[in-house]
């Protein structure tokens, strides 16, 4: 077993790169289901592992990840005996909650961050989604993901700024109005 | 407020976000490099070497160097293979002063200081190189001390001890513990011993090695032959030849042999002795005389000490035996009598009161 060999193939440069631009959003999404941390370090594991054997047909990790992950966490809720969790509940509740009572604002707010997110490239999705949905600051995000902060802040503002584009597309002049 | 941070608040109005602590976001992180380590090691093993490879990286990303993870196993090849350099070097050293296996001198160590000049000048060698020393320059374990001519060198060693080395002397200090080694190759060197002391103070000559704990003492070297001189304290002398171990007591001398004859010390040894105690005790001493009076009292006391009996006779023209009342006895020259009668012996000169004189019989 040589090590370094290893590590200098193509596949596993490939794999190492996805490997740090997704591990802390996909960690951040199992954790926020299953809220215990050896649980959810185990899951990403599994996940990963699947994403490593196939990587090769993989065209979109992002996506790629967050089904697998539906997956996994579903088996974990199985093999836990919680037969009566709604898997799609848990993943994707946007449409079925009722918040305030600005539901239609809520899945209009998460459709325009999908489509910014297809526009932007996966990278920068997970970028945006570990600092505004996760809380991590530009320095731990940049950290997460082995960008500087200069990089991790222009790439942020700038998914930011699409944002703003895609909401005045559908009619919202000011993002204040929505506060 | 800025827009990124107005986005933010909307996402959190709207239930959209999904906070971390700072502590779940540090576990994350942690989780994310044992991870990574445990799905590439997952088919051929190597964990540890993993994980060393992907911290490296890691590392060498955060400090903003473009690397591949490739980079990061070579730097933990390079850096494993130094730990196993020093973790090599440093069990030899340890093994080998300890021991003094391989065939290598115990003596061999680490250089560290052992002691700093005080007054005086003189020359150190270490690692093939000399330089010249004095007040002030530091003397580390394994430099050999070297005076010449008519110089005198008092060093303060870090055990606490103070040493004087005469003219034309040679040695080299070792540290044993908190004490010293010290090994006189040739000369004489005066030692003045903290009492009490802890550790090891010893002077090792190529015929026997003297080891004190407290004490003012003097080990001369010369012409293949060890003498001891005590003024305070108790030494232990060991003669490496027969293996015989004698104590030497304040005021007494020797000369290494499987006898070890014991004698009274000589005016001038006594004074040589107290000079160097004096000056031992007030530390630096910028009068040069002080130091030179040390080098003058030897040299009178190496002269006397090289009188045979036959010179003593030639010189004076007689051999007396003195017989004290105690039953000692002393041979050579009468040369002064009074209140106190003195003598000249082949150790030099002896001081006996009048009134212990028993009698006097000419040889």
């Amino acid at each position: 077993m040589n090590v370094r060999k290893s590590l200098a193939a193509p596949e596993t440069e490939s794999f190492i790169e996805s490997y740090d631009s997704y591990y802390s959003l996909v960690f951040s999404t199992v954790y926020s289901k299953v809220n215990n941390f050896h649980d959810a370090e185990d899951i990403c594991q599994e996940v990963f592992i699947r994403f490593y054997s196939k990587m090769d047909e993989v065209q979109n990790p992002r996506k790629w990840l967050y089904g697998c992950l539906r997956i996994v966490v579903l088996d974990y809720y199985k093999e836990k005996r919680h037969r009566d969790v709604d898997i799609d509940e848990l993943f994707d509740d946007i449409s079925l909650g009722y918040v305030n009572g600005f539901r239609d604002t809520r899945v209009m707010l998460k459709n325009v961050m999908e489509e910014v997110f297809v526009e932007e490239g996966d990278r920068d999705a997970a970028l945006f989604e570990m600092i505004a949905v996760y809380n991590f600051t530009f320095v731990e995000a940049a950290k997460h993901l082995n960008l500087g902060y200069k990089q991790a802040r222009y790439r942020y503002n700038s998914m930011a700024s699409k944002l703003m584009e895609k909401l005045k597309a559908r009619g919202i002049e000011r993002i204040e109005e929505l506060l | 407020m800025k827009e990124q941070d107005i986005i933010i608040q909307v996402l959190k109005k709207y239930d959209l976000t999904l906070p971390l602590t700072w502590l779940e976001k540090r576990r994350i992180g942690r989780s994310k490099r044992r991870t990574l380590a445990a799905i590439l090691s997952r088919d051929e093993g190597g964990r540890l070497r993993f994980s060393v490879s992907i911290a490296l990286y890691n590392m060498m990303r955060g400090l903003g160097l473009d690397v591949s993870p490739a980079a990061g196993g070579r730097a933990a090849f390079a850096a494993a293979m130094f730990s196993v350099l020093v973790i090599t070097s440093g069990t030899f050293l340890i093994v080998q002063n300890s021991t003094g296996m391989f065939g290598l001198n115990k003596g061999m160590q680490v250089a560290v200081e052992a002691g700093t000049v005080v007054s005086g000048e003189g020359s150190v060698k270490s690692g093939g190189v000399e330089n010249g020393i004095r007040a002030g320059g530091v003397v580390r374990t394994g430099d050999e001390i070297s005076v010449a001519g008519s110089s005198t060198i008092v060093v303060r060693l870090s055990s606490g001890a103070v040493i004087s080395a005469l003219h034309d002397s040679t040695l080299s200090v070792a540290k044993e513990g908190t004490g010293n080694i010290l090994d006189l190759k040739e000369g004489i060197i005066i030692s003045k011993v903290p009492a009490p002391f802890s550790g090891v103070y010893e002077v090792r000559t190529a015929d026997s090695s003297v080891r004190v704990t407290g004490t003012v003492f003097a080990v001369s070297y010369k012409g293949g032959k060890t003498s001891v001189m005590v003024t305070e304290g108790k030494v232990s002398i060991t003669d490496k030849a027969s293996g015989a171990v004698y104590e030497l007591e304040p005021g007494g001398g020797v000369e290494i042999s499987p006898s070890m004859k014991r004698r009274e010390l000589a005016e001038k040894e006594i004074s040589l002795m107290r000079k160097f105690s004096s000056i031992a005790a007030a530390g630096d001493v910028s009068d040069s005389s002080a130091l030179k009076e040390l080098n003058t009292l030897y040299d009178s006391i190496a002269a006397a000490k090289a009188l045979t009996i036959d010179d003593i006779r030639a010189k004076y023209g007689q051999i007396d035996e003195v017989v004290l009342y105690s039953g000692k006895r002393y041979t050579g020259a009468v040369i002064s009598r009074g209140a106190v009668m003195r003598i000249m012996t082949v150790n030099g000169v002896v001081n006996v009161p009048s009134n212990e004189v028993r009698n006097i019989v000419l040889k």
